[in-house]
């Protein structure tokens, strides 16, 4: 045995290392261009695949069960014999691409299939309603949504498609298995070479299947974000529909069976979801710190119902519309103007921003106090500082100040929620002499806060006086916020994005930010500037309808903007009510989802330590 | 048309069915025995020890990222052993990291109580995966070791370019031999496929049938 890997075959393999170097770059090559081929044709069909047209899902189906259904090796060399035919002459290279590019297309497209699938059916119904035409809707709604959820297996796809390349060692596709299989006949030492090509495999597919677990995971983590149960039905489904590629589905469907959400929450890390939180309203910042104070509760166990959550986005929307008249006291057009231009509404947007932080401010203060009794540095930044510090060990005394502080400002329906979680939450006799503490504390408060905020607000109002410029392009930032606009790579540095989220503006930071928000807003624009473009027509109603085109781009802003927000709150809400369900579902028997030690070590452990 | 005809014979038909037979053994062959390992794997995964999950963890990573052709060869040229022991070898090795993973699946839609009953019913720890567990997890199995299968059924088209050994691909590449015209070449291309896709999409449809009713089942 030992003489198959005798040092004298690994030399006479290393002197060839050129041509190993070369094998493995064309391996890479084919696997590049074979898995560009693959998704143009997974994505054509996949959407094909949920046509309204009968006879395209035929073809489709047809496409798909072919392919995957035959072996790749004999469809590699029917193009292999058929291409001469045709009179094409086709180095082996190309009819790799193209055969592999063919096979893992069906594939792929089965993958888009599912994740189409997986998208609600009111997205469908939401984007019609806005007027958005069924090609509109597929790639500017469904296919940005769906490939959240696309992006797991077709990693695993990609490993694969990999993979499969070595089957053009059989027609002499020059590739690494064709390389090892050539050096070990020619030379017959057969032991290094496919040790070599093993390590040179695994070390292109190792990475992408971790990939596809990472992107699994962390799809899972926001799956209550936007996909909701998509995660499940697409392991189910992979399984279903692409026999053989069970390692699709691999943990999407061993979890999928081990029995939904329960072991998920169990076992899944949703760390992740809470460090890289989509933008989100200042209200729900409040209603966070009030979670955070009740103790025990989990993040995804916000007890909302979607009622709930119709009245807190209603509210959302009169709050916004009171900061407008309030900036506009008795000025009705002022208050109309204001309403009916983006930038007001921002303007409307931040002033609520600072109230709320403003009313952290204030009861991070007394909390502060209550636990350490020294003094807090007085300057407002601080003080905001010093309440993202101290968020995390409120008391539920200080909890129930904060509630009362919120009611006694206009946004009562809101805190009154926030308040009912508090009281919900399990210390509900304490409530009622909590809340007659915080009465007094509340009293007490006011005082304080008022010119807390004054300094805060005359602070910030002189520091945008002075830079009048810098405003206008925070204001762009603030839009490129609402616009939930997703920069790619953002969510990949969630620590990043949660500060840029969270963080009060800092006016210091505004210039960096602001070259940020510009850049967005221009590449925005341009965006916005060819869907006009599209839905006007073509250039030749273009020309003469600039103003119509800047009324449809505003149009299309607003919309997306309206339906950011919603869509954040309809979110929310729903994991609320799942988060209900599964508490009502769980809590009676904690501890009977421990599976006991030994005798089946747990599950969950294991996933994760595997997963490190 | 006449060429065309002329392939389908009696002898040819045997020729190609037969060879079907060792696409089938073999597939059968190195499933049944990628469960056994597999299975194995997958307790051992889960084990205490941190050594013995580290060697599981390893063991499916490295087959997972390989391609099958790989151990196909390194079984036949390098382990030398001969050509269906090679093959059922090499499946079962790769086949086995999936399988675990499947297995893995199956284990976990167990529900906790029954590993909790299995104990306080005095059964020992093999007694309860053998009796208890593993019978109800295979129920949940089936739809994706059938899949498994499919995949497996496909795969051993490599056996003939890799090993000579004859199964459907390497039988209807051996009866090209025996025709000349374009037609003919392309008509045995078209029956082997057309063979391949009925057993794989037979299979598919099973999957698919038994995946509906585990569902149902679970729903109703």
């Amino acid at each position: 045995m030992l003489d198959i890997f005798a040092p004298y075959k690994w030399e006479a393999l290393a002197e060839r290392w050129p041509d190993i170097l070369a094998a493995f770059g064309t391996t890479v090559g084919i696997s590049a261009l074979a898995l560009v081929i693959a998704l143009a044709l997974g994505i054509v069909f996949g959407v094909l695949s949920v046509s309204r047209i009968a006879p395209l899902r035929w073809i489709t189906r047809v496409y798909v069960e072919v392919v995957q259904n035959v072996p790749l090796l004999l469809q590699v060399f029917v193009f292999y014999a058929i291409f001469p035919l045709l009179g094409l002459s086709l180095a082996a290279f190309w009819i790799g691409v193209l055969a592999i590019g063919i096979y893992h297309g069906g594939y792929i497209s089965e993958v888009v299939r599912s994740g189409i699938g997986s998208i609600h059916r009111g997205q469908f119904e939401a984007a019609k309603s806005q007027g958005f035409s069924y090609w509109q809707t597929m790639f500017v709604i469904i296919l940005p949504q769906a490939i959240r959820i696309i992006m797991p297996p077709l990693a695993v796809q990609a490993a694969n498609l990999v993979k499969n390349t070595s089957v053009l060692a059989l027609i002499a596709g020059g590739e690494l298995m064709y390389f090892s299989n050539s050096f070990a006949g020619a030379t017959s030492y057969y032991g290094p070479v496919y040790v070599v090509a093993a390590i040179l495999y695994f070390v292109i597919c190792f990475p992408l299947s971790r990939l596809a677990l990472y992107l699994e995971r962390r799809t899972r983590a926001h799956r209550h974000l936007s996909t909701g149960d998509a995660t499940e039905a697409l392991g189910e489904d992979t399984m279903e529909v692409t026999p053989g590629t069970h390692d699709i589905t691999g943990r999407a469907a061993a979890d999928a069976m081990a029995g939904g959400v329960g072991t998920m929450l169990d076992t899944v890390d949703i760390a992740p979801a809470r460090q890289a939180p989509s933008p989100r309203h200042p209200l729900h910042v409040l209603g966070e710190d009030a979670d955070a104070a009740s103790g025990e509760r989990g993040p995804l166990e916000q007890a909302f119902t979607g009622r709930q959550a119709a009245e807190i986005a209603d509210e959302i929307g009169r709050e916004i519309a009171q900061e407008i008249a309030e900036e506009c006291g008795d000025d009705e057009a002022c208050a109309a103007r204001v309403m009916r231009t983006k930038a007001g509404r921002l303007r409307a947007h931040r002033r609520l921003e600072r109230r709320v932080a403003a009313r952290r401010g204030v009861e991070g203060v007394a909390s502060a106090e209550a636990e350490t009794g020294a003094a807090e540095p007085a300057s407002s930044h601080a003080v905001a500082q010093g309440v993202r510090d101290l968020g995390s060990n409120r008391t539920p005394a200080a909890d129930e100040a904060l509630a009362s502080r919120a009611e006694t400002s206009t946004s009562d329906r809101i805190t009154k929620d926030v308040r009912k979680r508090v009281d919900g939450s399990g210390d509900a006799p304490a409530a009622g002499s909590a809340s007659a503490a915080s009465g007094g504390m509340s009293a007490t408060a006011i005082p304080e806060d008022a010119p807390e905020r004054a300094v805060r607000e005359e602070g910030s109002r002189t520091a945008r006086r002075q830079r009048v410029d810098a405003r206008d392009e925070a204001e762009l930032d603030e839009e490129a916020f609402l616009d939930n606009d997703y920069v790619p790579g953002e969510l990949d540095a969630p620590a990043e994005r949660a500060s840029h989220v969270r963080a009060p503006r800092d006016e210091a930071d505004l210039d960096a930010e602001s070259r940020d928000a510009v850049a967005r807003r221009e590449r925005e624009e341009r965006r916005q500037g060819v869907e006009a473009r599209e839905a006007t027509g073509g250039p030749e109603t273009v020309e003469h309808d600039d103003v119509d085109m800047e009324a449809l781009a505003n149009e299309a802003d607003r919309a997306a903007v309206e339906a950011a927000e919603r869509d954040e709150f309809a979110m929310q809400m729903e994991l609320g009510e799942i988060a209900e369900g599964e508490e009502a579902a769980t809590t009676p028997a904690p501890e009977g989802r421990k599976r006991p030690n030994g005798v089946a070590p747990a599950d969950g452990d294991n996933g994760r330590g595997e997963d490190r | 048309m006449s060429d065309i005809a002329a392939l389908f014979t009696w002898v040819n038909m045997r020729f190609l069915l037969q060879g079907l037979g060792m696409t089938l053994l073999i597939s059968a062959l190195a499933i049944a025995c990628s469960v056994v390992l597999g299975t194995v794997i997958s307790v051992v995964r889960t084990s205490n020890s941190r050594v013995l999950r580290g060697v599981a963890t390893v063991y499916i990573e490295v087959f997972k990222n390989t391609p099958l052709l790989l151990w196909i060869m390194f079984t036949f040229f390098v382990a030398q052993l001969p050509p269906i022991g090679a093959a059922v070898l090499a499946f079962t090795l790769f086949t086995s990291a999936s399988v675990a993973e499947i297995v893995r699946g199956g284990l976990a839609s167990v529900p906790f109580g029954q590993y909790e009953a299995a104990r306080s019913q005095g059964f020992s720890t093999p007694q309860t995966y053998l009796l208890i567990i593993l019978p109800q997890a295979l129920r949940n199995m089936v739809p994706a070791l059938l899949s498994q299968f499919v995949t497996t059924i496909k795969d051993t088209s490599y056996l003939w370019g890799a090993m000579a050994l004859q199964e459907l691909m390497g039988r209807g590449m051996i009866l090209m031999n025996s025709y000349n015209s374009t037609v003919q070449i392309f008509a045995i291309f078209g029956i082997m496929a057309a063979i391949y896709f009925v057993v794989c999409f037979t299979l598919s449809q099973i999957v698919r049938a038994y995946q509906r009713r585990l569902k149902e089942a679970r729903a109703g």
